[in-house]
Formats: structure tokens, sequence, C-alpha cells
């Protein structure tokens, strides 16, 4: 098989810019506390990777889940952070993959509002897990807030999509350079 | 992709609705208020402490260590935490907590404070 | 002019701050907790400085692990573990500490005729209760281990403070000991400090110092059908109150619940028909062996036994939640 360079290098690309989306999250306060609940803006890469199509494959997206989740536990020395963002990480990635599938023509913010539930779902579960379930009452919040962070990334990601057509499809994989 | 399909706004009136009702569930479960309140407080998911808030005449501070601090204080009823060595401090930042069903949780250190309602003003229970 | 502000910040400051010492030497309560001896430890305070306070809780809790260090049958580097490997082959020498635990067991081994028995440390290694490795062992493997136990197969000799064990396979349990005396030599500590009014929590075994502004403690009786609820209310000042239960470590298997303390006779879960039992007395110690001794025996052998004992009081339920007590106690049932 012939290594794709342009593929190998956008993929650690992608890697590295939700890495440093991640870091930058983690510095911005929120104003409702609730264990479990994140912006979620690192979702923005792995949202948008969705949506390529081309040459790019599940498994790719995959790839760059995982390095970051795991180049983030490596910056943040905290492996019970990694078990959060993995196993929320995970979750939206399974929705979203999902609701891919299922509604050929769901909008980017509405696939995004949906890993983005999802997301906070899967952390809650993992605290009610480490704690008690008495944790679920922070569940109404946490949709809430999903629902917010979602809308915000899956916007992000469409004004993306709708302002730089060539520049997506370039990435997207049809071989065609920039004009 | 149309952002203004027919489908797609079908899913943003879904979304609006599930905000609305879990934006209204939030606002009734914070209200929820319980009467001579007491606090439990969990450690790894044990029960190590009853206080009976509403029992509290002057205000004290608890402090536990194990694989890492919480310093709880425990006031005339209300409890919360007020320095704790973990990253997130969630439990600090959710302040004091008195009646309700909100916990606090700290979840590096695995700490859980929950209010229940009732009390017998307990000191200690054998058990 | 700014001299005179400057002055006036300054006073001011000062005012502010001598402000939060008056309301820091005011009585207050002072609680701390801290894992040992496989349990959470909390120790209370009350109507002292913090300054005070704090350094009695360094001292107490200084005191806990050391005892967690001589007495530990879980921790495999502690003394008794040592004892236990090699009391078989030679005498042991050991501390004053761990002799006058042993001494103390084997007394009231011999008093309770084997009800409480500090030797059936190899049948609570076989079921492995509170482990991960919980099983209801083989008949052969039960014989076995209580063929080796035996409070009369432990020899100590004052003298040269030596122990010796008369069978290979005997093991010392100080579980239903170790935490009492911890919790007597806590309070010792606490005393030594000037506390003069204090609760200890060892994991349900509670022991208090004084009484709270004049009135007696509150100590909850733990509900043996809901777990984490209280049934009756004890009114005690400086008093111990342990209480064994066999709602407090057990397993399940095939539908039958196995709890931790044993029967030295059978070498099951003892089924006396007691679920509960309370000892009330001065030291915590005394009062954790004879609650499990009272929770073995059962009420009517224990009702018997508890003339013999002055100055201790009980507390025993039965499976119907009956309460069956000594006289002198102030219990409120609340259930």
């Amino acid at each position: 098989m012939r290594t794709n360079v342009r593929k190998l290098s956008l993929t650690a690309l992608f890697a590295v810019i939700a890495l440093i989306i991640f870091i930058v999250e983690a510095q911005i306060p929120l104003p409702v506390n609730a264990p479990g609940l994140k912006l979620g803006l690192a979702n923005i890469i792995i949202l948008f990777m969705l949506f390529l199509g081309g040459m790019w494959k599940t498994q790719d997206i995959f790839m760059v889940f995982l390095v970051r989740v795991l180049l983030a536990a490596l910056i943040t020395g905290n492996a019970q952070a990694l078990l959060f963002s993995f196993t929320g990480g995970l979750f939206a990635l399974l929705v979203m993959l999902s609701m891919r599938t299922a509604f050929k023509g769901a909008a980017i913010p509405v696939v995004s509002v949906a890993g983005a539930i999802a997301h906070n779902a899967g952390q809650i579960t993992v605290a009610a897990l480490i704690t008690s379930a008495g944790v679920f009452v922070y569940l109404p919040a946490l949709v809430a807030g999903g629902i917010i962070s979602g809308l915000l990334t899956g916007f992000a990601v469409y004004f993306i999509y709708k302002a730089h057509p060539k520049f997506i499809s370039y990435i997207g994989g049809m071989n065609n350079d920039i004009r | 992709m149309k952002l203004l399909s027919k489908q797609n706004i079908v899913f943003f009136c879904i979304i609006g609705v599930i905000f609305v009702v879990s934006v209204i569930v939030w606002l009734v479960v914070s209200d929820i208020q319980t009467e001579n309140t007491t606090a439990l407080v969990y450690k790894n998911g044990v029960l190590i402490e009853t206080i009976s808030l509403s029992a509290v005449e002057t205000e004290y501070e608890y402090a536990i260590n194990d694989d890492g601090v919480n310093v709880i204080l425990v006031k005339s009823g209300e409890i919360g935490v007020i320095s704790a060595d973990c990253p997130t401090q969630i439990c600090v930042n959710t302040g004091f907590i008195g009646s309700g069903v909100i916990p606090i949780i700290c979840i590096p250190n695995r700490l859980e404070i929950r209010i229940v309602g009732g009390s017998h003003e307990l000191d200690a229970v054998a058990g | 002019m700014k001299v005179k502000i400057l002055i006036l910040a300054v006073a001011t400051l000062l005012f502010v701050l001598s402000g939060c010492d008056a309301s820091d030497s005011s009585p207050a309560s002072f609680t701390r907790t801290e894992f040992a001896l496989g349990t959470f430890v909390t120790v209370r305070i009350d109507g002292t400085s913090g300054k005070d306070a704090n350094q009695a809780l360094d001292g107490t809790f200084a005191r806990l692990s050391e005892i967690e260090l001589t007495a530990s049958t879980k921790n495999h580097g502690s003394e008794l573990s040592y004892v236990n490997q090699n009391a078989y082959e030679r005498g042991i020498t050991v501390s004053e500490e761990l002799f006058f635990l042993l001494e103390s067991g084997l007394f009231y081994s011999a008093l309770t005729d084997g009800a409480f028995d500090i030797t059936l440390g190899s049948v609570v290694e076989l079921w492995g209760i509170g482990t991960d490795n919980a099983r209801v062992p083989a008949p052969d493997e039960l014989a076995e281990a209580l063929e080796n136990s035996g409070f009369e197969n432990l020899l100590l000799s004052a003298e040269n403070r030596t122990v010796r064990f008369l069978k290979e396979g005997l093991k010392i349990d100080l579980g239903a000991l170790a935490k009492g005396y911890a919790a007597d030599e806590m309070k010792r500590v606490l005393l030594e400090n000037g506390v003069t009014s204090a609760v200890l929590n060892l994991g349900g075994d509670i022991i208090t110092i004084g009484d709270k502004n004049g009135e007696d403690w509150l100590i909850g009786l733990a509900d043996p059908l809901a777990p984490g609820e209280s049934c009756a209310i004890l009114r005690v000042s400086g008093l111990a109150v342990v209480t064994s239960g066999n709602y407090e470590r057990y397993f399940m298997h095939e539908g039958a619940r196995y709890h931790h303390v044993f029967d030295s006779q059978t070498g099951f879960p003892a089924e006396s028909g007691v679920v509960s039992s309370t000892i009330i007395t001065d030291s915590a110690m005394i009062a954790d062996a004879l609650s499990t001794a009272f929770f073995v025996m059962g009420i009517e052998r224990a009702v018997e036994f508890a003339v013999s004992i002055p100055d201790t009081d009980y507390v025993l339920i039965d499976g119907g939640m009956n309460f069956m007590c000594s006289e002198n106690i102030n219990l409120e049932i609340i259930k």
C-alpha cells in the first residue's frame, strides 16, 4: 500500500490542532459547576473530519481521537482525566458516527449536538462509577450544557465548510489542488 | 447538505424541546428543599460521616486526609468544601449546600457530600 | 496627613486581625478523618482552640499509625504477620504493645470460653470475607483450619515476652481487638493533650471523652436491616460503644449470606440468633472483644455471662428486631 504523505501529515496536523484546542479549552472557566461538564471544543476536529468524506475513513477519525486523548493525558499527567476524556470522546464519536450513517442529510450542528450530549452523558457515567449514582442529578444541566456547546462547535464547523468549499474539497482528498 | 432541510428543522425542534425540558428539570431539581437536613459524607463510596446540619451550633472544620485532602466547613444548616488538593476544584466551586438534592462531588478524591431530610442529631453511629 | 492615614489603616488592620483571633479561641469543634486498620477513622474534638485541637489530632493519628504497624493482620510487614509466620518454629520475643494485645486476647478468649477467640486466623483467612476471594471452604479444609486453631495452642511467657504456637497452622487474628485497643490508645493521647470533650469513631467502634457541652453524646446503633440508618439511640459520656453485627461484612453464595464473625466451634459464621451485639463500657478494647463474644454466644448465654462482668452494659438485637439490654443504659429505640 502506498503511503499517502498528504493524508499522513494532515492526520498529524488534525491531532495537534485537537490537542491545542483541548489545552486552550481547559483554561476557560465555566459558569456552571458540574462534574463532567465541558465545553467540548476539541470535538471541532472530530466533527470536521466526520464530514470530510473522500479519503477520510472512520479509522482515521479514531486514530486522531486516540492520539489527542493520549497526548492530552501525557501533558496533564492525570490518569483519571484520561478515563473521562476517553469515555466521553468515545461516546460522542460513536453517536456522531451512527447519526451520520442513519441520517444522511443531518446538518453538522445537529450531529454536533448529539455528540456533545453523548460526550457529557459518557463523562457523568464515569463519574457515577467512581462515586455514586447520585451524580446523575447533574444530567439535566449536562444535557442543556451539551446542547449549547454542541451548537457552538457545530456552527463553527458548518461555517468553515460554507466559507471554504475549495479548501475543504482539497483536504477531503479530491486530488485537486487549491486554485 | 442543506442546513434548513425539512429533516433538520425537525431535528432543531427536537433539540429545542430537549433543551427547554432539561433546563426546567434542572431548575426544579435545584429548587427542591428538604427540612431538618442531614449531610452524608461518602469517601470512596463508603459512608463515613453523618452530620445533622440543623443541630450544628458553632461552625467547624472537618479535614479528610486520605488519597487527597478535602477540608469541609460545617455550619448551621450548611456544609461546603473550602479547600481541596484536586485539580478541578469543582467541589470548592460548588459552594455551600444545605437543602436540596445537588450533591458536592470531588471526583479526583472520590468524595461525595449528599443532603438528606430528617435527622436524629447523632454524634456517631456504632455498627 | 499621610502618616495619620497610615496609622489609621494599621490600627484598623490590627483591629480586624484581633477580631479573627477572638473568634479562633471561642469553643468550636474540629474533625479529621483518615484511613487506617482497614476502615475510616474519624476524631472530633470539641471546646478547644484550633491550634491545640490540631496538635492533639496529629498526636492521636500518629499513635494510630504505630498500632497499625504492630497489630494489622492484613499488612504483611506488621509485627503480627511476622509472629504468625514464625512462632511455631521458635518462641518469638515481641514488643510490649503486641504482648499486651496477645495477653488481653488470650484472657478474653479464656474468659468467654472461646466465644471470642483470637486464634481463628486460619479460619478467617480460609473464608476470605471482606476480600475479593471470599468463598465457602470445603469441609476438610475447614476441619484442618479448626484443628490448627484454639487458644490453648497459644503459649505466652510474660517473663521474656515470648510467643509460641503449638500448632503449625495457627494464626492470630486481632481483628476483633485491635480497633478497640487503638480507640483506647487514641483516647489516651487526646487526654494527655488536655482534650476534655471528643468523640472517636473507628469504623463504627465509638469511644467518647467527657460530654458535649454538659450533655451526653448521642450514639446511634446501626439498623441491622437498613445499613446507613439507626434503629436506636444511646446516651453516653466518656464511655466506649462497640457493635458487632452480621450486616457489616459478608458475602453471598447460592442465596445464603455469610458474615465475618466466626464460631470457634463450627468454623462457620456464628448463627446464634443475634444479629447485632453492642457493648458499652470504659474500654473500647474490652467492648470490642465482648461484643464479638456476645454475638457468638447468643442471647441466653450472653445474658447469663454478663452477670459475671461488672460495669459492662449490652444491647442485643435478634433477627426479629427484638431488643434485649441491660438495665443501666439510656437507650431510646426509634424503630
